[in-house]
């Protein structure tokens, strides 16, 4: 049996790192979670933090979180066959235990711009993401995960995402990623309870835990109405801690719970702090479960898998192509909505006469925040 | 789980000194395009100088 391991998200940032090394003087740090493909800004990386790495590789505590792929995207991209080649030279030198990407499609043209939205759940996007999800084992060589988005536009989405992250990830036998924060975005955005909603997961499929911050915004177009966003740069609220004392009795399979914060929003000595102390309450929390049982499932399939050209929906890339455009160049949320409602999105699958308008600004919020790169 | 006092130490330096004194081979080897640097002049300024501060951001989980 293998405990739970309180683990961070460690990336190549001072006030991160500022904030963590105290953890690791203490041996707190049970594993580290690394965006690989993050480092474009950065020419040289220094040999401490390759270090730091190879020291959590060796023991089967590194796990690998990819940002940048896009998994959903209709078209293929150069880009995308550069990050496999990357993945898998990476995968070979660092030992990841396991690699993860994020549901969606990003927004944006260029790789490095844009924000990941959703998708319709049909049986076009299941079977490109299946097959991305299959080019990135291949790469890695070892179990591959999706995360649950936080942005949803309707209930009904909100309802059916367990259910079609269980069927991208079944044909490489893989592994979710259950985001409580972004379950906790969608609990208040959507007023659903947690009960409701958590028994629509696969939860013998969540492999790591998910908790972080994030932030309140009020709708302009519906005024009194706040929009619960995960933004990555607050303390843990107590509820999102009360969601994972909920959650690890119901994933017999759990190995990692992650701390995630920007180190955007640890830049003084006393978030620097709190971010500790959110990283003991989360230790406390866990511990009482250790050690759980675990099924026999090692989140590996049975054999490389043999792939021609990857597969691509014009149609859809089109259609993402649209919204990203709408999105992007509107000047405030009344155009977006004329422009979406006049454009081919309208009586197709991404039912967007479904979508919330709160959720529509949110959206056009975000891409906005976004579109001009990291 | 423990980390060498050496690593530690190196770490606490490079933080506080925010550079990249120690480049890796592995990233030495893909540097410039293929990790998709795309600073500018100044920015490779600064690494000569080793003054570099690192600092990420993130929109990933759909709602950042």
């Amino acid at each position: 049996m293998t405990n739970i391991l309180p683990a961070i998200a460690c990336n190549l940032d001072i006030h991160l790192l500022q904030a963590s090394i105290p953890l690791f003087a203490e041996e707190k740090v049970q594993a580290i979670e690394w965006s690989f493909d993050t480092l474009f800004k950065v020419r040289d990386i220094p040999g401490w933090f390759v270090e730091l790495l190879e020291t959590f590789g060796k023991e089967g505590r590194l796990v690998g979180h990819g940002v940048f792929f896009s998994l959903f995207s209709g078209k293929w991209s150069p880009e995308q066959s550069d990050w496999l080649r990357r993945l898998e030279r990476m995968s070979k030198h660092f030992s990841f235990d396991h690699v993860t990407e994020h549901f969606g499609f990003m927004t944006g043209a260029d790789f490095h711009k844009g924000a990941p939205i959703s998708i319709p759940f049909n049986d076009t996007s299941l079977a490109i993401g299946q097959d991305r999800l299959k080019r990135i084992f291949n790469a890695c060589q070892c179990p591959v995960g999706l995360e649950n988005l936080a942005l949803a536009y309707s209930l009904e989405e909100v309802k059916r995402h367990g259910e079609f992250l269980h069927r991208l990830i079944e044909p490489v036998n893989g592994f979710i990623i259950l985001d409580l924060h972004n379950l906790y975005c969608q609990l208040h955005n959507f007023a659903v309870d947690f009960s409701e909603i958590i028994e629509l997961y696969p939860l013998d499929r969540v492999r790591e835990i998910h908790i972080s911050g994030g932030s309140w915004e009020s709708s302009q177009i519906s005024p009194g109405t706040i929009v619960r966003r995960d933004t990555h740069d607050e303390q843990v609220p107590p509820e999102v801690f009360e969601l994972l004392k909920k959650a690890i009795p119901l994933c017999p399979n759990l190995k990692f719970v992650v701390l995630e914060q920007l180190g955007t929003a640890l830049t003084t000595a006393e978030n620097q702090e709190r971010f500790r102390t959110d990283f003991y309450e989360m230790e406390k929390i866990i511990a009482p479960f250790d050690p759980v049982k675990k099924t026999m499932n090692n989140f590996l399939p049975n054999d490389i898998f043999e792939l021609s050209g990857p597969l691509e929906n014009i149609q859809l890339f089109e259609q993402q192509m649209e919204l990203s455009a709408i999105l992007e160049n509107s000047t405030n949320y009344q155009e977006v909505h004329e422009k979406m409602h006049s454009s081919s999105l309208v009586n197709s699958d991404w039912e967007i006469g479904k979508w919330e308008p709160k959720m529509l600004e949110t959206v056009y919020r975000i891409a906005q925040k976004w579109k001009s790169g990291f | 789980m423990k980390i060498t006092k050496s690593l530690l130490k190196a770490m606490m330096i490079g933080v506080t000194l925010s550079t990249a004194s120690s480049c890796s081979g592995l990233f030495e080897e893909v540097k410039s395009e293929d990790l998709l640097h795309e600073c500018d002049d100044e920015c490779e300024a600064e690494c000569k100088e080793g003054n570099k501060v690192f600092t990420d951001t993130c929109p990933a989980c759909g709602m950042g």
